[in-house]
């Protein structure tokens, strides 16, 4: 998986490419930590580049979300399509976490 | 590792290796043990040709072979070739002192299967930085070796107690008979664990849960919450007939047992062959895949917030029916991961497709339809569980 981070003055919107699994962590623990440094309220991961992501990786979202939500910052995730979108939906994530198309 | 101070304080165990001194002039193995015990070493062995050299050599097997070339009746390229053609010391280092000095003669040395060389007449320096660095590969190529060989085997042990957590061939066989539906299971485990787990709870009057669960992650995290989440289903028996109580509580225990981060797949149901049906609750789980005789497959509903995400998620039951002649499917999320596709594109047809081509054991057919498109080592695990109402062996 990689990353590339544009921040606005709203939103802080994270480009997510390529697979988001098991193997990740430490990428996106990185990643986690840079979103809580910048200053936007809305972080927001688009995953429309994101082919595939794997239980694990579900649960880095939502490790992230639950960092967000300390900080008082939303996570917002943005655009799945294909397999993330399913995953996502199957999961009911949308429950607890704002998911956008 | 950073070399030693000059004085040859070692950082690695390496003054108790053995080494075997192999030259037929006394001088010069005198020499060279002289030269070790003075750095130290305190296990040195002497052979002075070659078949004294290999009878030593296996008698008990040296860390280093510091070896002459020229000596009469077999030489140090003998010696190599013998030792290199012998499975057991293909990693034995093999440092071989040597006048020769064309190239030629250097290059025949490392093809008999010299480890390294050291050039005659010998510099004390040298030959003690050598036997150093050998001696200190030798140890940690075997630390490493003893701590993959420990990982290899604890691996292997939890795949067996894996093994017994899965439901007993007499385990199914009883359910059969008391409820008529012939349970087959179908899992291939991935070499580093993935935390598919599934079973059954036997309840009253021939009816009987089934779940199947997929925790997050793999390894070992993943398999010791996978034996975790079987307890806590098992602890949970006497909501076993109501399947959507019996997640909304599971999850409740989940949420306080795992971390953030972990969670699991979780699809529970209540196979009632009496009533022809199959009352379910999914959680992230996979769509259960009913086929029927003669007709199109019916694919379920099994999604839900994963258990252990949070706390007070309510889940739904559903049902399917199940009437005699009918077949269940439910397998794991893996199955899907790996066919790319949502079950309805990928598994959907790929099942129909091998229930149409299948002349005997059906089974046997949407199993191996499975593994050619799944292949054999699966980076995750893969479970299937048949649930089967055809009745015989179709």
């Amino acid at each position: 998986m990689d990353y590339g981070i544009d921040v606005k003055e709203q939103e802080a919107v994270v480009q997510l490419k390529g697979r988001l699994t098991f193997n990740d962590h430490a990428k996106l623990r990185a990643l986690i930590r840079e979103m809580l440094q910048n200053k936007a309220k809305r972080q927001v991961l688009d995953l429309s580049a994101l082919e595939f992501v794997d239980s694990a990786g579900i649960g880095m979202l939502l490790i992230a979300r639950e960092e967000m939500a300390n900080v008082d910052k939303q996570l917002v995730l943005r655009a799945a399509t294909g397999q993330v979108k399913r995953v996502l939906t199957v999961a009911q994530l949308n429950k607890i976490v704002a998911i956008e198309d | 590792m950073t070399a030693g101070p000059a004085d040859g304080a070692l950082r690695l165990p390496i003054r108790d290796c053995h080494v075997l001194v192999v030259d037929d002039t006394d001088f010069n193995r005198t020499l060279i043990g002289a030269i070790l015990e003075e750095a130290g070493f305190t296990d040195i062995g002497y052979a002075k040709d070659g078949f004294e050299a290999l009878e030593k050599i296996a008698q008990r097997t040296p860390d280093l072979l510091i070896l002459d070339i020229m000596m009469p009746g077999m030489d140090g390229f003998e010696v190599c070739r013998r030792l290199r053609a012998d499975h057991a010391y293909a990693d034995l280092p093999v440092l071989v002192q040597t006048a020769l000095s064309s190239s030629d003669d250097r290059n025949r040395a490392f093809a008999a299967g010299t480890t390294d060389l050291i050039s005659k007449p010998l510099d004390r320096a040298e030959l003690l930085a050598r036997v150093r660095i050998h001696l200190e590969n030798r140890v940690l190529i075997r630390s490493l070796q003893t701590y993959r060989a420990r990982v290899e085997g604890e691996l292997a042990m939890a795949h067996s107690m894996y093994e017994h957590l899965l439901p007993s061939a007499a385990l199914r066989d009883g359910l059969e008979c008391s409820s008529g539906v012939a349970v087959r299971s179908h899992t291939v485990l991935s070499s580093d664990m993935g935390g598919d787990l599934w079973g059954v709870l036997r309840l009253a009057e021939g009816r009987f849960g089934v779940f199947l669960l997929d925790m997050a992650g793999r390894g070992v995290s993943a398999a010791l919450n996978a034996f975790r989440m079987h307890t806590l289903i098992h602890e949970l028996s006497d909501l076993a007939e109501d399947p959507a109580a019996f997640l909304t509580e599971l999850n409740d225990r989940a949420v306080r047992l795992l971390e953030l981060g972990e969670h699991a797949a979780v699809l529970y149901g209540v196979v009632d062959a009496a009533a022809g049906r199959f009352r379910y609750a999914g959680a992230a789980g996979t769509a259960p895949l009913l086929l029927l005789p003669g007709g199109a497959p019916v694919l379920g509903d099994a999604a839900g917030l994963p258990v252990g995400v949070a706390a007070d998620t309510r889940y739904e039951a559903r049902e399917l029916p199940f009437a005699a002649g009918a077949t269940l499917m439910l397998y794991s999320n893996a199955v899907l991961d790996a066919l790319n596709a949502s079950a309805h594109e990928s598994l959907e047809p790929l099942v129909r497709q091998a229930l149409d081509s299948a002349a005997g054991d059906r089974f046997a057919a949407v199993t191996e339809a499975l593994e050619r498109a799944l292949g054999e080592a699966p980076s995750d695990d893969h479970t299937l569980v048949w649930l089967d109402r055809t009745g015989g062996a179709s």
